[in-house]
């Protein structure tokens, strides 16, 4: 047997060379500890050396990447170089030794931060201001919602978890907190689970349909816009008409089939509601309109208007239209007569005998005169200063424009030349405070009635054609039936005019723009529309004749009296004598098709609203409606009232469209339905097409038969009303949206990203 | 000898509870970090940069152990073998940070693909090594010598050297024994075993030349049998040597690649690190 090869005993037998010759080379061996070091030094030596080579080659970037982006963001790894990734990351742009300074400094190294960077793209579609803050919101306004609904304590987003979610001092929340990218090309980034939702939510849901709150009032958030009563027509109107009570006639799916849009208003209101708007806009809305004065009684006041129209001689009457009293309120000394003499007041509540109410409208017909010259001088513009003075704000060209609605400077200058032609010389010397209180040119009825230019002759129906007497083809000027002459009595011919005849005299003679309704048929209640629409000239009905063509007038600008002495007595040594001939009578001209009126029989010009949704009603309103307390001052008063009374007003446009009070006491009118923005991202989201598929509108919508409306659309208070249905519950979406069924995960409803832009294609207004 | 059956009962005890306890509390641990992890994922926070920490300091701890048992001079730091209980288990626990840290998913980019090949390969060669030093050593017990790794190649010469003496011996009065080393037995004392052998180290090789060696009994003397079973003797001594090398060799080798990986992977977690850091999308 041979003998034990290892011998412990021997005081060198860890040598691997003790036992042989120490000559013999080959059965000398390094120790596995000397082998294991060198392996390990080569081996970490490899791994620096081909990092090194790596992060200084041009493969870095796709060595470094921690996976591929998403598909959307695929794009940004399109180029070439660092900038691929400084895209995303600031760090892209620095070097490594840079990135251990970051690392080492607490992330303070590198100058912008992802989300930022996120940002630079996403601002298109999330309001910038609070895009990183919760939900996207200001974070007082996410407070107030959230004590309101829910249990989120919002300052700092305390959940009462053991961790709270990754807020930095300003309640801003990272991009990345939630889009977690690198994690290849189908990943769904804007997956957000229940858990996660509930890291700020302290509500706890196991599952929508036992711990979802119950809803209160969905979809009623306040009154409606429109003052349409689901049950009246249901029950009541519809059924009279015999016509069918379909939702899908009123409400129309949108681009997406989420949500319901309001059909137009003459698919859905027209039909029934057309010709009570017309009706309501024949009298129109009148800009400017010379009063009735009293000039006996002004005599007596040894007062003076100057030069006014005969035809507005008489009694004091006539009422200040409100836009006239909301121009003449920008001037100080009228807006103090004014709100002298009250928000009501007409030109015949003046007192004849009372000098101080005689001198007020005396003011204020000097204020007119001023009013008219400057509009006749500046047009627009003055209507834009004096709107903007008394509004207590700059009105932008734009505004002007709608509460204009196409009118020109011409129509001005037309006015004053024919009701006021020396205007141009009194209001200077008016100014300089010079009164000349003998010279009181006082133009006749008659005056006004010359030819007008070509022009307008071309774009003027006469609708008091057939009112007036004969038509004009006979050659001779008749005088107007006993609608306009005072006490009925026939309105002489110029050239009967008594000689001599002063002011007083004249004025018994002349016409009486507001005689009673029996007599005086409102020279705008004809729809001249209808006249060029075919109906025949000559007719003494309502209904306006097409004017016929009207000779050149040889005057182009002034046109002055012919044939009253009182007038030759008064003009002016250098007054255009050049006279012409009335050949036809003329008390209304028109401005193209803008819905412009100057009634040279009521010395006025007035807009005709066209129909439902004028702009210039609209625009008027929304106006008013801007100033805060409109519905108090006595300015803007008679304006908001004659626009929002609901039965009375005109136009009827307050009778559908409501109008709320804001917090600052102006007021907003509800000229749509819905407001809602379908590209806006809001809190809760629902699609009514998939639910449509398998239901119908009643299924959810249940209509309520004992409620009453007619009530909750009257004042100004925009809050919540009882609606015609009854609330949807929860219990009728858990119906469907339970375990096993349809999906109830908190985003199937919920949107995170409130507010920003939708992406895709635009909805239809 | 009862008493001795009886001290080795409550060693082997002691060994269970031991294990019981250290697994206990390695299980607990881990459930704890999986739980916080995921209270941190669902609070949106970014759970993965706890976990990578974590683990990442794990790693360090579990490397420090190759610098213990340089340091046997310091005491204070703990004893070898409790060491070695904290490097098993901890290395257990760091499967299930590493899962937890990639969410369980497969790394797809490059460098994190390399990241995680590389701990995955320090792990399992861990768990290898766990096993074959459970293993393996009691196989070796099993043999009538022990050797030193290191002394092998000279006691293989030594071997040698035995054999071509006894074969000399005995070539003065016949060639048989002479021709049967040249012709057999030369090739498995001067040649290295094969690579198979070297992965599965079988006996086989050596009983068949052992055979052979009897088998030549009708044809030798007397004298020249009992030169025979030395040499026997002495190739059952080279194949136990071989199974040696074999055995130890794996022992030792394991070793090479899971501590040289393991500085590897350092590098790398440090590098990932530093970019998380970088690249991580941050607030202002």
């Amino acid at each position: 047997m041979s003998s034990k090869l290892q011998d412990f005993a021997d005081s060198q037998y860890h040598r691997p060379d003790a036992v042989v010759d120490a000559t013999d080379v080959a059965a000398i061996q390094p120790s596995v500890r000397s082998n294991r070091n060198v392996f390990i030094f080569g081996m970490f030596a490899f791994t620096v050396g081909a990092l090194i080579i790596l992060f200084n080659s041009p493969y870095r970037n796709e060595f470094l990447a921690p996976g591929p982006l998403t598909s959307p963001h695929a794009n940004l790894l399109a180029g070439e170089g660092a900038d691929r990734c400084a895209a995303c990351h600031d760090a892209g742009r620095f070097s490594l030794t840079d990135w251990v300074r970051d690392a080492v400094s607490g992330g303070s190294h590198l100058t912008e931060c992802q989300s930022d960077l996120c940002m630079k793209c996403h601002d298109k579609t999330l309001p910038s201001e609070f895009a990183l803050h919760s939900h996207g919101m200001n974070p007082s306004q996410l407070a107030s919602y959230s004590k309101a609904q829910t249990k989120v304590k919002a300052a700092g987003f305390d959940s009462g978890m053991i961790f709270n979610a990754p807020t930095n001092a300003q309640g801003e929340i990272a991009c990345s907190a939630c889009h977690r990218e690198h994690h290849g090309a189908q990943v769904n980034l804007s997956a957000l689970s229940d858990r996660q939702c509930q890291s700020c939510h302290q509500n706890t849901f196991h599952s929508f349909e036992t711990d979802h709150p119950e809803f209160t009032n969905w979809p009623q958030v306040r009154r409606d816009r429109i003052a349409f009563d689901h049950v009246t027509h249901f029950g009541k109107h519809f059924p009279t008409k015999s016509a069918q009570f379909d939702c899908a006639q009123c409400h129309l799916d949108d681009d997406y089939q989420n949500v319901k849009t309001m059909a137009p208003f003459e698919q859905s209101c027209a039909t029934c509601h057309n010709q009570q708007i017309v009706d309501s806009s024949q009298q129109g809305m009148q800009l400017l309109a010379l009063p009735m004065i009293d000039v006996d009684a002004i005599a007596r006041a040894n007062l003076s208007v100057g030069q006014w129209p005969e035809s507005a001689t008489g009694d004091f009457d006539g009422p200040l239209p409100p836009i006239t009293r909301l121009l003449l309120s920008s001037d100080k000394n009228a807006n103090r007569y004014l709100e002298q003499l009250g928000a009501d007041f007409e030109f015949s509540d003046i007192d004849p005998d009372d000098a101080t109410q005689v001198k007020a409208g005396v003011e204020l017909v000097w204020h007119i005169k001023e009013l008219l010259y400057e509009l006749s001088v500046s047009g627009n513009e003055a209507v834009k200063e004096r709107l903007s003075k008394s509004a207590g704000r700059r009105l932008s060209a734009y505004e002007i424009e709608k509460l204009t609605k196409g009118l020109n400077v011409s129509v001005f200058q037309e006015a004053a030349a024919r009701w006021l032609p020396n205007l141009s010389i009194e209001i200077p010397r008016h100014r300089e405070g010079k009164r000349d209180q003998s010279i009181t040119w006082l133009p006749s009825e008659s005056d006004l009635f010359f030819n007008v230019k070509q022009d307008e002759g071309e774009l003027a129906p006469n609708p008091l054609k057939g009112l007036l007497g004969k038509s004009s083809s006979d050659g001779q000027t008749n005088a107007p039936e006993k609608a306009i002459v005072r006490n009925s009595q026939p309105l002489p011919e110029p050239s009967q005019e008594p000689s001599g005849s002063g002011p007083a005299n004249a004025s018994d003679k002349v016409v009486n723009r507001y005689l009673d309704d029996e007599n005086n048929p409102d020279v705008l209640s004809a729809n001249p529309l209808r006249g060029l629409m075919g109906q025949g000239s000559g007719s003494a009905s309502t209904d306006v004749p097409i004017i016929e063509p009207v000779p050149k007038d040889p005057v182009e600008s002034v046109i002055a009296p012919t044939n009253s002495k009182v007038v030759e007595q008064a003009l002016p040594a250098n007054r255009n004598t050049d006279l012409v001939e009335i050949t036809a009578p003329r008390v209304l001209a028109v401005t193209a098709d803008s819905g412009w009126f100057r009634d040279d029989l009521s010395l006025s010009i007035t807009y005709r609203p066209v129909g439902h949704a004028d702009q210039f009603l609209t625009a008027w309103t929304d106006f008013a409606a801007s100033v805060p307390k409109a519905d108090q001052k006595h300015q803007f008063r008679p304006l908001f009232e004659k626009l929002t009374a609901s039965t009375t007003g005109i136009g009827l446009c307050s009778s559908c469209h409501t109008v709320d009070r804001q917090s600052d006491l102006s007021f907003s009118a509800n000229w749509k339905a819905q407001y809602r923005d379908p590209s806006v991202r809001e809190f809760t989201k629902f699609s009514h097409g998939p639910h449509l598929l398998q239901q119908q509108c009643i299924d959810c919508h249940v209509l309520d038969v004992d409620t009453n409306k007619t009530q909750q659309f009257v004042g100004f208070d925009g809050g919540l009303t009882k609606s015609n249905f009854f609330p949807i519950t929860k219990m009728g979406c858990a119906k469907c949206h339970a375990k096993g069924q349809a999906d109830s995960s908190c985003t199937i409803c919920h949107n995170y990203h409130v507010g920003g832009k939708v992406t895709g294609p635009k909805p239809l207004e | 000898m009862k008493r001795a059956r009886m001290n080795l009962g409550k060693t082997t005890g002691r060994f269970a509870k031991r294990r019981i306890r250290s697994a206990a509390i390695a299980i607990v641990l881990t459930v704890v970090f999986v739980l916080v992890i995921a209270a941190l994922n669902q609070t949106l926070n970014h759970g993965s940069h706890v976990s990578g920490y974590v683990l990442f300091v794990a790693i360090v701890f579990l490397a420090l152990f190759n610098l213990r048992k340089k340091l046997t001079f310091l005491p204070m730091l703990g004893t070898a073998r409790a060491w070695m209980q904290l490097h098993i288990y901890v290395g257990l626990s760091t499967f299930i940070m590493f899962g937890v840290h990639l969410s369980w998913r497969i790394p797809n980019g490059q460098f994190e693909m390399v990241l995680a090949g590389l701990y995955l390969f320090v792990a399992l060669s861990g768990v290898y090594g766990l096993y074959i030093t459970r293993v393996l050593p009691k196989r070796l017990t099993n043999l009538p010598e022990e050797i030193i790794y290191e002394r092998i190649p000279a006691f293989r010469k030594r071997l040698t050297l035995q054999a071509r003496e006894l074969v000399l011996s005995a070539a003065e009065t016949s060639d048989v024994l002479a021709r049967f080393y040249a012709n057999r037995l030369a090739a498995f004392f001067e040649q290295p075993r094969s690579f198979s052998y070297v992965i599965k180290p079988s006996s086989r090789q050596c009983r068949q030349l052992v055979s052979e060696i009897q088998d030549l009994d009708r044809y030798l003397s007397s004298s020249h049998r009992e030169v025979g079973k030395e040499l026997a003797a002495i190739v059952k001594q080279k194949d136990d040597l071989d199974y040696h090398h074999a055995i130890q060799g794996r022992l030792k080798v394991w070793l090479f690649v899971h501590i040289a990986t393991t500085y590897s992977l350092l590098l790398f977690a440090v590098l990932h690190g530093i970019m998380a850091h970088a690249f991580g999308g941050g607030l202002r």
